[in-house]
């Protein structure tokens, strides 16, 4: 009995904190403010599995989602120098035009929602303490019920980001900069002395 | 890497962009084999981390003076830089001339040194030898220059004050022959040699603040005086 | 083989001490008495505070001596019996020191970046298993947790460098965030391997799944070579000299605390501490057993002797350790350029890290520990 009213206030806690975060994402007008109303929503969202009792897929939510991607996107902002840049209100139109779109689109949610008739699983789910294990096996199975193929498709994409990352940011060779500054380049020498003008008439090169 | 062994460098000619450069060569960190580097930068890591647990084993490295219980006993390190000092020769007279080098040698002319003819020798000698602590980085610059080894940096260092103005130290405290030399002198030529001095003079920088020997500098604008004085 | 029962009954008789984590009883007593839960939850919050308290208290006290005493000087002295009141003294000022946030600030961010800092470290603390007994909370994710946490760590530092509006402050924030990002895959991956070793990820069950011997040794190298990639990287992620291009003071003046002062200084200065501890924590419970005791297989009578100190001793001995290299890292190396450090972790430890992980992977398949009949 207090076990489920725990759960339910736990639950609405949790919901009416998501659902406020996620207004704040929308209406925030600093654009950091922003992705850090995000980060609250993805760690709420992450308090839903753990109350659905999957802690792994929550820890990773978190893992991936707060200490990966929000702090790409607030890198991207600061980076970009729109950090600072106030939204300007939106105009009426585009007031009304954002109204429709999210009404209808809410309407349809619920629709979807109220008709589609969900499938109760033939076995009630069991609390398993096993849960990064379970999904561990799945991932690398190969049998019928496994995942490896998408698995390793995922991970065959993300080795073509990374190299695509790579080949955007390499560095182009130096023709401009004949001297190199200390050690760490890759040439060869650890430092490169450009002989002076008087040197050069000793030797007399330039005649 | 350590110091550059010059006996191993070599000049070659190189191209950068199409244009021959004359390059010099020298020892290289880069051109050691891996295993050679992991080595060499694993030892000089390993060196230093020894060391430094060296001096935590060891009490008796610890070089820090705890100042106010043994001030008496305390020990300076002997290049100690602290007060300047006027040094005097053996007939108790300052060795200075006021040749001004020190003056010039000053990075931040925290030294004035003014010069006058004397009263009674009639050569140019020293007047007053103005030191400004507050503004002195204790560079030694001074003490390097002056050939007559007439200034030194002595190891006393309690000379906090309350009053900013009081830093500004008159270093030649009394003008003067020795007690000698004053003996055989009558009455009236003996206060004319005699010119005492009060430690602090120079230009007083602060305004409005008057002490019995420090008279205050006037406000803005300026005194004509020192105005024209560019 | 003659040693395998008898590894088997340590290993018993360890889990039989066992008892339930803090969690588990508050979560026991949850369907009918309700107000233990409460009681429970209040004794962990307490524990949790008194534990930073202390961490703060004799950390920095022992940092500043010991810095003092590897760098020719001696640490405090002055207030209290060899300068040991100097931290509390210090508390107190920047307690009653004004709190200023700059006018051009976000504010509200400005005020929330150091207690997400604080949070961050705190969540690491609460799964770390101290003793058998002494375990806020044992999660079967637990590795998995104490990575993810670590991310909050990293917001806190970037929306308090960023909320400041002042260009060091940013670029500190823009420093740790790369380097928070960068080292944190290097740390995964070593502790992936000791999450290979002992098939769990639960740190209780870590730590018992090394009763037969140690993770740092037991692995033919492949634990030792984790361990030390480990403490590279958690050194890292703690932002601690040789890695502190984020603070930096000879350039950045204070990194992204330069706008911070009073109490929010002092939960970013005492989360750091905290940090220090739980990353060596961690270590210690990943790669040296935690507070499972010295054991050498057959010589009974030393494992008995081992035995009689109590495992919290054990922890600590281990933890401080790990704090004292740590420690000594710092007051030794000289700090790395910012290119530097991004090529120490993308073409060094990652690499190996990856050897590594590889290597493990032949070891748990192979069985090829030391002392094989228990894993």
């Amino acid at each position: 009995m207090t076990g489920q009213a725990v759960f339910a206030i736990t639950f609405y806690a949790l919901s009416v904190a998501a659902l406020s975060l996620a207004f704040a994402v929308v209406t925030a007008r600093k654009l950091l403010r922003a992705a850090i109303a995000l980060m609250g929503v993805l760690s709420m969202s992450a308090g839903f599995y753990v109350m659905l009792e999957a802690e792994f897929l929550a820890g990773i939510q978190v893992l991936v989602y707060v200490g990966g991607i929000v702090i790409l996107m607030i890198f991207a902002v600061m980076l970009t120098r729109s950090a600072d840049l106030m939204e300007k209100d939106p105009t009426f139109l585009r007031k009304l035009l954002g109204a429709a779109s999210s009404l209808s689109f809410f309407c349809s949610t619920v629709v979807v929602l109220r008709t589609s008739p969900f499938l109760q699983s033939a076995e009630p789910v069991t609390a398993t303490t096993e849960n990064a294990r379970v999904i561990g096996r799945a991932l690398m199975d190969y049998g019928p019920t496994g995942y490896v193929l998408p698995f390793e498709l995922v991970s065959l994409l993300l080795l073509a980001a990374l190299i695509g990352g790579i080949v955007i940011s390499r560095k182009t060779l130096p023709f401009e900069q004949p001297f190199t500054s200390g050690g760490d380049l890759p040439g060869e020498a650890d430092f490169v002395v450009p002989l002076t003008q008087s040197d050069k008439a000793v030797e007399g090169g330039d005649r | 890497m350590g110091l550059i062994d010059f006996s191993k460098l070599k000049s070659e000619t190189r191209t950068f962009a199409g244009k021959p450069v004359n390059v010099t060569i020298g020892p290289r960190f880069n051109k050691m084999g891996v295993p050679a580097k992991v080595v060499f930068s694993l030892k000089s890591l390993m060196e230093g981390m020894w060391l430094t647990l060296s001096y935590l084993l060891s009490p008796s490295t610890v070089v820090t003076k705890e100042y106010p219980e043994n001030r008496l006993t305390l020990k300076f390190p002997e290049r100690y830089r602290a007060t300047l000092r006027l040094t005097n020769d053996e007939n108790g007279f300052f060795k200075c001339t006021g040749c001004k080098m020190c003056e010039r040698a000053c990075p931040n002319l925290s030294i004035k040194v003014i010069t006058r003819k004397g009263p009674v020798s009639d050569k140019m000698e020293l007047d007053r030898y103005i030191w400004r602590q507050d503004s002195c980085t204790f560079c030694n610059s001074c003490v390097q220059v002056c050939p007559f080894k007439a200034l030194n940096m002595t190891h006393d260092f309690e000379n906090a004050v309350y009053d900013r103005r009081l830093l500004i130290y008159c270093l030649n405290r009394y003008a003067g022959p020795a007690a000698g030399i004053l003996a055989a002198q009558d009455e009236e030529t003996r206060k004319k040699m005699m010119e005492p001095r009060q430690p602090y003079g120079g230009n007083v920088p602060m305004n409005g603040y008057q002490l019995p020997y420090l008279k205050a500098l006037p406000g803005k604008p300026a005194d004509p005086a020192q105005g024209s004085n560019k | 083989m003659n040693t395998v029962p008898l590894i088997e009954k340590t290993v018993h008789t360890v889990s039989s001490v066992m008892t339930t984590t803090l969690a588990d009883r508050a979560s026991s007593a949850m369907p009918n008495e309700w107000w233990w839960v409460v009681v429970w939850l209040a004794v962990g919050l307490a524990a949790i505070g008194a534990l930073i308290t202390a961490l703060g208290l004799v950390l920095i006290y022992v940092e500043r001596k010991i810095a003092g005493h590897f760098q020719c000087r001696l640490g405090p002295t002055r207030v209290g019996p060899f300068g040991l009141l100097q931290t509390l003294a210090d508390t107190i000022k920047l307690m009653v020191k004004e709190d200023i946030t700059p006018t051009e600030a976000d504010q509200a961010m400005h005020l929330f970046a150091p207690f997400l800092a604080l949070v961050a470290t705190v969540l690491v603390l609460v799964v770390i298993p101290y003793s058998p007994i002494l375990q806020i909370v044992d999660l079967n994710i637990g590795v998995l947790f104490v990575t993810a946490v670590s991310g909050y760590g990293v917001m806190g530092i970037l929306i308090g460098g960023w909320s400041s509006n002042n260009k060091w402050s940013m670029i500190g924030a823009m420093r740790v965030g790369a380097q928070i990002i960068s080292y944190e895959v290097s740390a995964t991956l070593a502790l992936l391997v000791v999450v290979l070793f002992s098939q769990t990820m639960s740190l209780a069950g870590i730590v018992e799944s090394q009763a037969p011997g140690w993770w740092v040794w037991r692995a033919h190298g492949v634990g030792f070579l984790a361990f030390v990639i480990y403490v590279i990287a958690a050194t890292a992620e703690i932002n601690r000299t040789p890695f502190d291009i984020a603070e930096g003071e000879s350039e950045l003046t204070g990194g992204f605390h330069t706008e911070y002062s009073g109490l929010r200084f002092s939960f970013f200065f005492l989360s750091e501490f905290v940090n220090m501890f739980a990353v060596s924590a961690l270590a210690a419970t990943l790669f040296l057993g935690g507070w499972m005791p010295f054991h050498i297989g057959l010589s009974n009578s030393f494992n008995s002797i081992m035995d009689m100190i109590p495992t919290v001793v054990w922890f600590l001995g281990k933890t401080s350790f790990i704090l004292f290299l740590i420690m000594w890292f710092r007051w030794t190396f000289p700090r790395l350029r910012v290119d530097q450090l991004m090529r120490l972790e993308w073409k060094i430890l990652l690499p190996i890290g990856l050897v590594n992980l590889f290597a493990a992977a032949i070891v748990v398949l192979t069985r090829l520990f030391f002392f094989p009949g228990v894993s």
